[in-house]
């Protein structure tokens, strides 16, 4: 009885050890390298796909793009859009000098203006994301000001002016040939697609495989573009939010307990998505339901 | 002397009786508790996904739930999907409500009584 | 009629008690149940995949433990353990589970 046992249980064992060897000489996707430019050809083709008759300038409308019903809500709403209010405490924000003399325009290319659609950019030298939310912060850390909260108030207001002054302009996102800027790269992509939190969703679930469809009352915005028209006036919130802010409740939404804003873990995902959307113009500050 | 006996025979029998209909929830309650758990946000939340009779929301991330009885005649089939969805098909947006102890094994049967009224 | 009901009554508080295991936990075994509970949580947490449910039954157990309700405390760790060792498995499953649903 017993021999006989032990040599099934070998065999088994030979088996499972030969499965595995089988499967380590397969190119396994584990070791894939990254190849962004590839990836993005394969995202950009599932959208248009999907939704044949919407032109890429499109999808920076996330759900009015998706449902006609809510398009015509949308464009009772734009004729006092709600974000009016932002965008101008942004520009006096923007223009007004640091209490050293300087201002923000001194810290970005094109004296801050139209540029929106460069960010995030990976730094070389840091060997980081850098997101025009954390650039802002920095700048005014550098000047001697403390740094601001991120998810909506006068962070939301400074990034809508500086979005509204880049309108039209498409995501132009770069991964420079670097291994650290493909690790980041890499990395939000690999959150992108992970399920996360009790209720086992991954962003790709409802931005990717439920794109345009209902959720309760929402229509689901597709990936594509998805954050082109940041920061948005949400009406559900009742005020501006940025891209930390929309982050943190969508993690929120699967009961997983959301990263710190700008964490290292939520700015490679914001890169991996706005390099996703490149070639997608740039429409914010938005309005959403 | 029997008589005494027989009596606490019948009290033994109706106290398990009792409690085992307690404990199994009679089937016209398990029905309003499944309906309950159901609609409720914070515990099967259907309605995010699924529309339904009842709920006034047009959700159509997953299939609209009806004629239930007539889709899944096995009970089974149900409870593998509401437990545990991803196991069948890796790929699903359904929720593994039993795998990820959003609802526990009673409250699975009773959403699964609700369901078959649908 | 009425003895029967009586002994009914009686004998459902009896198989109540039984079923109840009937023994409160000590304060030892609520904190042996939340460290425990914290640990998967330590983990969840080095793997950055901590669910929400997970977190909020640990406070529960915690609050608990602290106004001496310890059966309650066992009770909520021991939740908050399970919920955090899903969470743990969730986050290993997804290290290479993620790439099949990626678009290509
Ligand atoms: C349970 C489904 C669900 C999941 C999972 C989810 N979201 Fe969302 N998300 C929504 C809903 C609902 C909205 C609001 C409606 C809309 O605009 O899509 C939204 C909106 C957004 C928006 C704003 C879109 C716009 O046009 O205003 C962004 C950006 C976003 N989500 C990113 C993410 C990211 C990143 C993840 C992964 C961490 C994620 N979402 C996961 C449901 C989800």
């Amino acid at each position: 009885m017993r021999p006989r046992s032990s040599r099934r249980a070998r065999a088994a064992t030979l088996l499972a050890l030969g499965a595995v060897v089988a499967t380590g000489l397969h190119p396994s996707r584990a070791e894939e390298r990254p190849d962004p430019a590839a990836d993005l050809r394969a995202f950009q083709a599932h959208f248009r796909d999907r939704f044949p008759q919407l032109p890429i300038a499109e999808f920076a409308n996330g759900p009015y793009a998706m449902d006609a019903g809510m398009r015509q809500q949308w464009e009772e709403i734009m004729q006092f859009p709600p974000y009016d209010f932002a965008v101008e405490e942004g520009k006096q924000a923007f223009e007004t000098p640091f209490a050293n003399g300087k201002r923000y325009a001194d810290c970005f290319p094109e004296g801050g203006t139209g540029i929106r659609q460069t960010f995030p950019y990976f730094d070389t030298a840091a060997g980081e994301v850098v997101t025009l939310d954390l650039a802002i912060n920095r700048c005014r850390e550098r000047n001697g000001e403390k740094p601001l909260p991120y998810q909506t108030g006068l962070m939301a207001s400074i990034t809508a002016y500086m979005a509204e002054t880049s309108r039209g302009k498409p995501f132009d996102i770069r991964i420079p040939d670097d291994k650290r800027a493909l690790a980041a790269y890499e990395d939000g992509k690999r959150f992108f697609y992970s399920r996360r939190g009790q209720l086992n969703f991954s962003c790709a679930s409802c931005h990717v495989q439920a794109a345009g469809q209902r959720l309760r009352g929402d229509v689901l915005a597709p990936a594509l573009g998805i954050l082109a028209s940041f920061p948005i006036y949400r009406s559900e919130w009742g005020s501006m939010g940025t891209v930390d802010r929309r982050f943190t409740s969508c993690s929120a939404q699967t009961r997983s307990e959301p990263f710190a804003p700008q964490d290292p873990g939520y700015r490679n995902l914001e890169y991996f998505l706005s390099y996703m959307s490149n070639g997608v113009p740039i429409a914010g500050p938005g309005t959403r339901p | 002397m029997t008589a005494p006996r027989a009596a606490t025979r019948r009290a033994l029998l109706a106290a398990a009786l009792l409690l085992g209909g307690w404990a199994a929830g009679a089937h016209g309650q398990d029905v309003a508790a499944g309906r309950a758990l159901a609609f409720d946000r914070a515990k099967g939340n259907c309605l995010a996904c699924h529309s339904m009779a009842g709920g006034d929301v047009p959700s159509n991330v997953g299939p609209e739930l009806a004629g239930m009885r007539a889709r899944f005649p096995d009970r089974e089939v149900l409870r593998a999907i509401i437990g545990d969805e991803e196991a069948r098909n890796p790929q699903t947006v359904m929720p593994a409500f039993g795998r990820n102890l959003i609802l526990d094994d009673r409250e699975i049967e009773a959403v699964i009584d609700f369901l078959y009224t649908l | 009629m009425r003895r029967t009901w009586r002994r009914c009554a009686l004998a459902c508080a009896g198989m109540l008690l039984l079923a109840a295991g009937a023994r409160a936990a000590t304060e030892a075994e609520a904190g042996a149940a939340l460290r425990a509970a914290e640990q998967q949580q330590a983990e969840a947490a080095r793997l950055r995949n901590r669910w929400i449910p997970a977190e909020a039954a640990l406070k529960a157990a915690r609050e608990a433990l602290r106004t001496r309700d310890y059966d309650r405390a066992t009770e909520l760790a021991g939740r908050a353990e399970a919920l955090a060792r899903r969470s743990v498995e969730q986050a290993r499953e997804q290290e290479t589970a993620w790439r099949d649903a990626v678009i290509r």
